[in-house]
């Protein structure tokens, strides 16, 4: 593949990449930049690549690109209400705010993002499944242990 | 009616073919939880192609080196001997505490049902190993696994004296999910055998020992992999000091 026909995959499908890299990282400038490097990657990728299917391949890119940053920046550090998307982040007691941040940081990375992505951004657990390559059962027995864990805050959040 | 999200992607980028558009816009209209949900799909998508960033510089990208979007780092500070397992995180990134950092790209390709990428940190240089190691007390031995498929993945290390040890616990893994871990290896002066274990179900320690009951006698050095294990896909380094 030649810089133009990325140049083209870039224009056709960058929205759609970024579109999820927001959905897991939670803020645009971390989703800015797992965009960059998940088309950087799948530039140096390109002789792998077979032609088919370029979406699901970007995505994929994109997931692990994602989690990689999530892993790094743990971006509820800074408030955890914020990155699950609480209706209204100031109003949480401080006390749930510091469970939801000592919660999160237990969590496996792939466990804070699939809680976000069910929570924040109402995906289907179908299609959590499908992003993370796993079956349904799976995500809904993951999600279950989770939301256990987690139900004062999810709480929180749906009240506030 | 389930339809992916990848399918919702492409209709919104207009990048589904007619008869695949005409179909799913069927659905969507005897559906109207799943129109609703297509519409929130589709809204996110356009959002996202407002202000999009302007496409990296494709020359030049293929030198390995950070590409000024995600520069890895990892967590990797004093760990005390023996044995330490980070499931997570930091490792990917090669960065702290590997210097230099690697010169390869990252892998996206995923060749075999359990691919295996293992590196020797000594002295803060980290260096590519093949499956036989020479190494000394003090070293940091960091891998990264990734199945193929979904299933558990372990770690066991097996000395030579017969001493089994878990490295990673059996540990749930998506399809092309990356588990990393790390071991600063003791003093323990004889051979070890590392087995890395992908099965559809968890293997722990006390399998991995039944399992070793029947290979008692075979060498360190031609036991690949964990005996009787049926429907395993394993992989497996000989570590020398």
């Amino acid at each position: 593949m030649t810089t133009l026909d990325f140049d083209a995959l870039y224009a056709d499908y960058a929205p759609a990449v970024r579109s999820r890299c927001r959905a897991i990282c939670g803020n645009v400038a971390d989703a800015d930049d797992a965009l960059q490097e998940t088309f950087i990657r799948a530039w140096r990728a390109r002789a792998r690549f077979d032609g088919r299917h370029p979406l699901a391949w970007l995505q994929v890119i994109g997931r692990n690109t994602s989690l990689e940053l999530l892993r790094k920046r743990r971006p509820w550090v800074d408030d955890p209400m914020v990155w699950l998307k609480a209706a209204d982040p100031t109003s949480v007691d401080p006390t749930h705010r510091a469970e939801a941040g000592r919660l999160l940081a237990e969590f496996a990375i792939e466990d804070a993002a699939m809680l976000r992505l069910r929570h924040a951004e109402g995906w289907r657990i179908h299609e959590i499944a499908e992003h993370f390559g796993t079956s349904q059962r799976s995500v809904r027995r993951r999600l279950e242990r989770l939301e256990k864990r987690a139900r004062a805050l999810l709480h929180v959040k749906e009240v506030a | 009616m389930e339809v992916s999200r990848l399918t919702l992607e492409r209709w919104a980028l207009g990048d589904l073919p007619d008869g695949e558009r005409a179909s799913l816009e069927a659905e969507l209209a005897q559906d109207a939880e799943l129109a609703a949900h297509a519409q929130r799909v589709k809204a996110s998508v356009l959002a996202a192609a407002n202000d999009l960033p302007a496409a990296p510089t494709w020359a030049g990208a293929d030198d390995g080196a950070p590409a000024g979007g995600v520069v890895i780092e990892g967590p990797w500070g004093a760990r005390r001997i023996g044995l330490f397992v980070a499931a997570a995180a930091a490792l990917l990134a090669l960065g702290l505490g590997l210097r230099p950092p690697p010169a390869s790209p990252p892998d996206v390709a995923f060749r075999g049902a359990l691919d295996l990428q293992v590196q020797l940190v000594r002295g803060g240089n980290a260096s590519e190993q093949g499956m036989l190691i020479t190494a000394q007390a003090g070293d940091r031995l960091q891998y990264r696994v990734t199945p193929g498929q979904a299933g558990w993945i372990s770690v066991f290390d097996l000395q030579d004296d017969g001493v089994l040890s878990t490295w990673t616990a059996p540990r749930e893994v998506y399809a092309k999910q990356t588990v990393e871990g790390a071991v600063v290896l003791d003093d323990y002066a004889g051979s070890e055998r590392v087995f890395f274990v992908f099965a559809a179900e968890p293997i722990d320690e006390a399998a991995a020992k039944v399992a070793l009951e029947s290979a008692f006698d075979t060498p360190l050095a031609t036991l690949e992999g964990l005996p009787g294990l049926a429907g395993t896909t394993q992989r497996s380094l000989l570590l020398v000091k």
